[in-house]
């Protein structure tokens, strides 16, 4: 009777440490979701200050590009024109149309730039012609000797979010060859293959160290790059070594 | 054969029908607490669950009287398993349906045990304790309450169960029908004295019941909270 009775009671256990377990489980999967939770707040966060970067970056494109460009192109228009003598027509005619031309190419100039702000939403036309825009905009300094191979123009896919850390990415890596490389010859490829794309940038700089770079926290954004490259589940190879240039190969899991 | 026992009905003979037992104090409690918490529910379940439980209070009332007056109440106890085994299938099928769809084979399920109940009592007459019916029901039971709580485990989402009313109802069914699986198979032995004086079944039951219905007892607070 009394063996039933203690049956009975570890029957009656049995469930009771079911429900134990369950709840147990339960706080596990509770954690997990706040984890989950936290790390797309975290990319959310990120993607924020990505977008404001690339935004900062065009803002700055933009002043540099009227200050240098068609800033002087008008000043020359005024003085050009300051100085037309309407009593010598010939003369006067010559300095005309040479104020006339510099004036077309100011308006030239205006588009190019109009072209640039588009830039920002370029990114929505697909990472090709964003990373073409970025490239025309560093070929007209006319500073480097630029190779560019860039097969994604006519890809049709698109991934908004990783595009837009690439195209920050490619901003960051030309902002250090031209802040810190000395540089005279710059070489672009980027592609698609397998599912992954590839952009390599190789640089005939002053180079440098990497362990060294890494070492140090602020070292030229790479920080933010490596960290930017880990949250799309990128992969990144930087090859370089004082006196040798530098070349930084990127491969993403894309679309 | 069934003979009625004539003793003069007085208040106090009455009062000691409708007052609760050790037993029936958490049967009680649970309709208390259904009547205050579940009143203004709009789904069918819950309301039903107010009905239910007047009629476990019923069937203790009526069972009291019988074994008093007829000496037997197990045809009370009889009628009182069909309307469990409608009542809790209702409430597993309720449950599980927001995970897996299996009405057909709850609906096939409870087709069975009814027939089984059907066969039993043709053969062994209505005053012939329906252990066998009890006993394949409470199996039935606990399979549902494991694979709603295979399905709670498996999904996904994340459910704040302290106060999630579903998984304290199944819980505590879980409780009582794993936990009486022996007393229903060695329902004859049990009605022995234990320690010449307790009567096992009854510590089981009690026991049992005080899971099962304060385990109820609580779901409805928590269903009172998740409607707000």
């Amino acid at each position: 009777m009394s063996l039933i009775l203690l049956a009975s009671f570890v029957f009656l256990l049995m469930p009771i440490f079911l429900l134990l377990y369950i709840r147990s489980y339960n706080q596990h999967k509770k954690n997990h979701v706040l984890e989950k939770q936290n790390m797309q707040q975290i990319f959310e966060s990120e993607m924020l200050q990505t977008r404001i970067e690339v935004q900062d970056q065009t803002m700055q494109s933009i002043a540099t590009e009227l200050h240098d460009n068609v800033g002087q192109l008008l000043s020359l228009t005024t003085l050009t024109l300051n100085s037309v003598n309407i009593n010598d027509a010939e003369k006067a005619k010559k300095k005309i149309d040479n104020s006339l031309s510099l004036v077309n190419k100011s308006i030239k100039e205006l588009r190019e730039l109009a072209k640039l702000l588009h830039g920002e939403q370029l990114v929505e036309n697909g990472i090709g012609n964003a990373i073409d825009q970025e490239i025309n905009w560093l070929n007209k300094t006319g500073a480097y000797e630029l190779k560019t191979n860039n097969l994604l123009v006519e890809k049709q896919i698109t991934s908004p979010n990783k595009d837009l850390i690439i195209l920050r990415l490619l901003q960051e890596i030309i902002n250090n060859i031209i802040k810190h490389a000395q540089a005279t010859q710059i070489q672009i490829d980027a592609y698609l293959q397998n599912d992954t794309l590839h952009l390599k940038v190789t640089e005939n700089g002053i180079g440098f160290n990497p362990d060294e770079i890494k070492a140090q926290k602020s070292g030229m954004g790479l920080n933010s790059i490596y960290k930017r490259i880990e949250m799309i589940d990128g992969k990144l190879a930087l090859n370089s070594a004082p006196g040798e240039g530098t070349s930084i190969a990127i491969e993403i899991p894309y679309p | 054969m069934i003979g009625r026992i004539d003793i003069p009905l007085d208040i106090f003979k009455i009062l000691k029908y409708i007052l609760p037992t050790s037993a029936s104090y958490a049967e009680l409690l649970c309709l208390v607490f259904a009547i205050y918490f579940l009143s203004k529910d709009k789904n069918p379940f819950w309301r039903i669950t107010i009905w239910y439980l007047v009629i476990v209070m019923v069937t203790e009332t009526a069972g009291k009287y019988c074994a008093l007056t007829y000496r037997t109440n197990l045809f009370v106890l009889n009628i009182y398993t069909l309307f469990e085994v409608s009542y809790v299938t209702y409430g597993f099928y309720t449950f599980i349906k927001q995970y897996a769809d299996i009405k057909k084979w709850i609906i096939a399920i409870y087709g069975v045990i009814i027939l089984i109940y059907i066969t039993f009592t043709a053969i062994y007459g209505i005053h012939v304790y329906n252990a066998f019916t009890i006993s394949i029901m409470s199996v039935v039971f606990v399979i549902y309450g494991l694979f709603y709580f295979y399905l709670l485990l498996k999904d996904e989402d994340y459910i704040d169960l302290k106060f999630h009313a579903a998984f304290w109802w199944v819980g505590g069914a879980l409780i009582f029908y794993f936990g009486s699986t022996l007393a229903n198979f060695f329902d004859d032995i049990i009605q022995q004295k234990f320690l010449g004086k307790y009567n096992t079944r009854s510590i089981i039951y009690t026991t049992l019941n005080f899971f099962l219905y304060g385990l109820w007892a609580y779901s409805f607070i928590c269903r009172a909270r998740q409607r707000k």
